[in-house]
C-alpha cells in the first residue's frame, strides 16, 4: 500500500517513508486546509476568543480540582447504577476489560473511535484472548481492514484515497470496484449492522464526563456511537482521568468548542449521553454500565509540569494547522497521537521517551498550533521544555543519562577531558579501521545512539593540539 | 470460590490503583512551584457560560430558523399552523417513505397520539402498523425491527440555532426508534421548541431541576440531522450507521 509507513521503525525512517509518497503530503495538505478553512467559517460568526478563554478557565478549574471531580464523578456513576474501574497504566486497563469480558462470556466487541483504546492498544489484548474487535467508525473499519492504525485525531483515514479504499473492498469485501463513496458506505452499513446486533458487548472512548451527573458524553457524526452504548448487552467506556468536566453547562461549553474546532461542525450529528444502564421497563440499552478511568502517565505528567497539556479535547486543530504534520503525517509520529499535541503526550505517556525522545524535535516552534488549539495550550513551549528536560537527562532511560552525566563530569574538568578525548579519538579511529569512514554501531551502552544515526570517527588531532601547534601556546584557557 | 477468590483480588487491586491515583495527583498539585493549573482556578459560574450559537435579528421565527439548520445539515422539515396539518404532513412523509415493496410498519415511541393527536389511526387507516417494542434482548425481535424503515418519535425539547433534537430515553421511548430505521420522523410541539441549548440549561439551573433533567434517564442524545461521515476524501456520505434522512415536523400546541 502506498500509504503505507511502518510506525516500528525508527524516527528518521519514518519520515523518509513518509515524505518519499509522491502524493501523501498532497492528500494531507488538501484534507487538513480543508478542515482549518471549516473551523474559521464556524468560528467566525462568534466570539471566538471570549470561547478559549472561557474554555480555558473551566478546564484549568477542572485540573485544579481533579481529584475531587474524580471521586465526585465516580459516587454518581455509582448512583446511577454503574461500576467504576480504577487503571493506573495500559496494562491495568486491559486487564480489567479482558475481566469484565470473560465474566460476561463475550466474544464479539463492537468498538466506536477512541483513541484512549488506540492508546493501550486494547484490540490487541482482547484479539489474543480470542475475542473478536470491530472498529464501527466508517475510517476505523477502514483502518482495520488495512490492517493499518489511525493518522489523524479525528479523521483517521485521512492518508488515503478513495481509489486506494476502493481495492480494500474489493479485496476483502469482494465489492465490485467503484469511486462512490456512498457506495462504500452503504456496503460498510450493511456489514457493521449485523456487527452491532450480535455484538455482546461495546466499548467507546469518552469526548468527556460529567462529574456533577455521572454522565459519560461520546460525540460522532455516523451514529455508531448510539449503536455501541445501546445495543450490547455490556457497554464499557474507556477515558483519561483528564476527561472531566464539572457541570452539565461545562459539557455543552466544551462539545460546541470541540465540534468547531475538530471539523468546523456547530454540532455534530449526535451527542450521546450515558447516565448508567438501561432503567427498569426501558425498551433499549445496555444491562450493565462500565467506566474504566485510566491515568497511564497523566499523573505523573501533571507533576512534573507538563499539566496544561492535559487540558487538550482532542480535537486535532493542531495537526491541521502543522507544516510538520501535512509533510509527515500521522504515522511519521508513530503514536497514538500525532500532530503537536502527540509530540508532547506521547513521549510523556507511554513511558517510551527513548523510543519518542525526537518527537519533541518534529515541530518547527512556528506556533501556529498555539494559535488554532482552543483552550490555548502553549504548545511550543511544552516542546521546548521537553527539549531541554530530556538534554538534561530528566526523561532520559538509565544508561544514556549515566553516559550523559559522565560526559559532564569530564567535560568540567580539563585534564580528565583531555584524556578522555584522546582515548576516544584512537578508540573510534580503531573501531572505522583507521579510515575516516564513520561508525554505524558503537559499542554497548552507546550502541543506541548509533541505532538510529552513524558516529563520525574522531579527528586525528583535536582542536586543542592544532590551536598549540599554530599559535604555540598552549591553548585556548579553559 | 476461586472466583470468588479472583474477584476479591480484582476489586482489592482496584481500589490501590485508585487511591495511588489519587494521590499522585494530589501530591502534584499541592507543589507550589506547579507552572500549570494556576492555584486560583475559579470555576465558570452557572450563567456565566457564553451562549455559543444564538438566533440572529433577521432570523424570522424559531421554527424558520430550526428548519433552516435541518436543511443545512441535510435534514428536511414542515412547518405546519395546526394539529391537523401536522398530522397530515407526518402521514404524507410516512407513506413517501415507505416504498410499495417494503412492510408497512414504523418503529415508534408509544402513545404517538399524545405528539399528535388522532395519529396512531390516520396511520391505521392507511394501512401502517405502528410498531412499539417492550424489549430488544430477543435476537429475533432485533431482526425483526432491522426490517422496519422508518422510525417516529417526539422530542424531550428542540434547539433552533443548531438545528438539533434532544430525545430522551424512558420505557415508552425507545433508542432504536430513532437509531435503526433509514428514515427517522421528529414530532416538535411548539413549546418543546427553544432558540438555543443554552436557553433549556438555564430554564432548569432556575428550577434546580438540570441534574435530574441530565441523569433521571439513561440516555439523553443531541440528533442534528441524519447520520453522516466525510472519512473518505472528506466526501459527504449520509446514513452511515444512523437514519440517512431526517424530517421534522413542528407545529402549534392548541391552548
Amino acid at each position: 500500500m502506498r500509504s503505507r509507513i511502518d510506525i516500528e521503525a525508527p524516527f528518521k525512517t519514518r519520515v523518509k517513508q513518509a515524505v518519499a509518497n509522491p502524493t501523501l503530503a498532497d492528500t494531507l495538505t488538501r484534507a487538513t486546509l480543508h478542515l482549518k478553512e471549516q473551523k474559521r467559517l464556524s468560528l467566525e460568526e462568534l466570539e471566538a476568543q471570549r470561547l478559549r478563554d472561557q474554555m480555558r478557565q473551566m478546564k484549568a478549574h477542572t485540573l485544579r480540582n481533579l481529584p475531587e471531580l474524580l471521586e465526585r464523578f465516580e459516587r454518581n456513576v455509582v448512583m446511577n447504577g454503574g461500576r467504576v474501574h480504577w487503571a493506573e497504566d495500559a496494562d491495568e486497563a486491559n486487564r480489567i476489560i479482558g475481566e469484565l469480558a470473560e465474566r460476561h462470556d463475550v466474544r464479539k466487541v463492537v468498538k466506536s473511535k477512541s483513541m484512549a483504546t488506540e492508546e493501550i492498544h486494547l484490540n490487541h489484548h482482547l484479539e489474543a484472548k480470542g475475542i473478536t474487535c470491530v472498529e464501527t467508525d466508517l475510517g476505523e473499519y477502514i483502518i482495520q481492514l488495512a490492517a493499518e492504525i489511525p493518522s489523524h485525531i479525528v479523521a483517521p483515514v485521512i492518508h488515503k484515497r478513495i481509489d486506494e479504499i476502493s481495492d480494500l473492498f474489493a479485496e476483502k469485501l469482494s465489492m465490485p470496484r467503484t469511486l462512490d463513496p456512498q457506495a462504500l458506505c452503504a456496503r460498510a452499513r450493511v456489514e457493521l449492522r449485523q456487527e452491532f446486533l450480535s455484538a455482546d458487548m461495546g466499548i467507546s472512548g469518552c469526548n468527556f464526563a460529567i462529574a456533577d451527573t455521572g454522565t459519560v458524553c461520546i460525540v460522532t457524526n455516523e451514529g455508531n456511537g448510539r449503536m455501541v452504548s445501546t445495543l450490547p448487552r455490556v457497554y464499557v467506556a474507556v477515558m483519561g482521568i483528564e476527561k472531566l468536566v464539572p457541570t452539565p453547562q461545562d459539557a455543552f461549553l466544551q462539545y460546541q468548542s470541540l465540534t468547531r474546532s475538530a471539523t468546523g461542525q456547530r454540532v455534530t450529528v449526535y451527542l450521546s449521553m450515558t447516565s448508567g444502564p438501561k432503567r427498569l421497563e426501558d425498551v433499549d440499552g445496555p444491562e450493565e454500565f462500565h467506566v474504566v478511568l485510566m491515568d497511564n502517565g497523566r499523573s505523573r505528567m501533571l507533576a512534573d509540569g507538563y499539566s496544561e497539556s492535559l487540558m487538550c479535547i482532542r480535537c486535532g486543530a493542531c495537526l491541521n494547522v502543522c507544516p510538520v504534520y501535512r509533510q509527515i503525517s500521522g504515522h511519521g509520529y508513530g503514536n497514538t497521537y500525532s500532530g503537536p499535541i502527540g509530540a508532547v503526550i506521547s513521549p510523556l505517556l507511554s513511558e517510551e521517551m527513548a523510543r519518542n525522545k525526537d518527537l519533541p524535535y518534529a515541530s518547527t516552534l512556528c506556533g501556529a498550533c498555539r494559535d488554532a488549539c482552543p483552550v490555548q495550550i502553549d504548545l511550543p513551549k511544552m516542546l521546548l521544555n521537553l527539549r531541554h528536560d530530556l538534554v538534561s537527562g530528566k526523561h532520559m532511560p538509565g544508561a544514556e543519562r549515566r553516559a550523559m552525566q559522565g560526559f559532564a563530569g569530564v567535560a568540567s574538568r580539563p585534564t580528565a577531558y583531555r584524556g578522555t578525548a584522546r582515548a576516544a579519538r584512537t578508540g573510534t579511529r580503531l573501531l572505522s579501521g583507521f579510515g575516516d569512514r564513520n561508525l554505524r554501531r558503537l559499542p554497548p551502552p552507546l550502541h543506541h545512539w548509533t541505532r538510529q544515526r552513524d558516529f563520525p570517527p574522531m579527528a586525528k588531532q583535536s582542536f586543542r593540539e592544532w590551536w598549540a601547534k599554530r599559535s604555540g601556546t598552549r591553548g585556548p584557557a579553559t | 470460590m476461586v472466583g470468588q477468590a479472583i474477584r476479591d483480588a480484582g476489586t482489592r487491586n482496584v481500589s490501590q490503583a485508585r487511591q495511588r491515583i489519587l494521590d499522585r495527583l494530589r501530591q502534584g498539585l499541592a507543589d507550589p512551584k506547579l507552572p500549570w493549573p494556576p492555584a486560583d482556578a475559579p470555576p465558570l459560574t452557572p450563567g456565566e457560560h457564553m451562549h455559543v450559537a444564538t438566533l440572529r435579528a433577521e432570523d424570522a421565527g424559531l421554527e424558520q430558523r430550526f428548519a433552516g439548520e435541518l436543511e443545512k445539515l441535510h435534514g428536511s422539515s414542515d412547518i405546519a399552523d395546526s394539529i391537523v396539518a401536522a398530522r397530515m404532513f407526518t402521514v404524507r412523509k410516512i407513506l413517501e417513505w415507505l416504498d410499495d415493496t417494503g412492510p408497512r410498519r414504523v418503529l415508534a415511541w408509544s402513545e404517538l397520539n399524545s405528539w399528535i393527536p388522532g395519529l396512531e389511526e390516520s396511520l391505521f387507516d392507511r394501512n401502517v402498523e405502528v410498531v412499539v417494542p417492550e424489549s430488544l434482548d430477543n435476537p429475533d425481535t432485533r431482526g425483526d425491527l432491522q426490517e422496519i424503515r422508518v422510525g417516529v418519535t417526539g422530542v424531550e425539547v428542540a434547539f433552533a440555532a443548531t438545528g438539533s433534537v434532544l430525545l430522551k430515553s424512558t420505557p415508552g421511548q425507545s433508542r432504536s426508534a430513532s437509531l435503526l430505521p433509514l428514515n427517522h420522523i421528529a414530532l416538535i410541539p411548539g413549546t418543546r421548541l427553544l432558540p438555543n441549548v443554552e436557553t433549556w440549561l438555564e430554564q432548569h439551573q432556575q428550577d434546580d431541576s438540570l441534574g435530574h433533567a441530565i441523569r433521571n434517564s439513561a440516555n439523553l442524545t443531541l440528533v442534528s440531522g441524519p447520520s453522516k461521515s466525510a472519512d473518505i476524501e472528506s466526501k459527504l456520505t449520509l446514513g452511515v450507521h444512523g437514519p440517512k434522512e431526517l424530517h421534522a415536523v413542528m407545529y402549534p400546541v392548541p391552548g
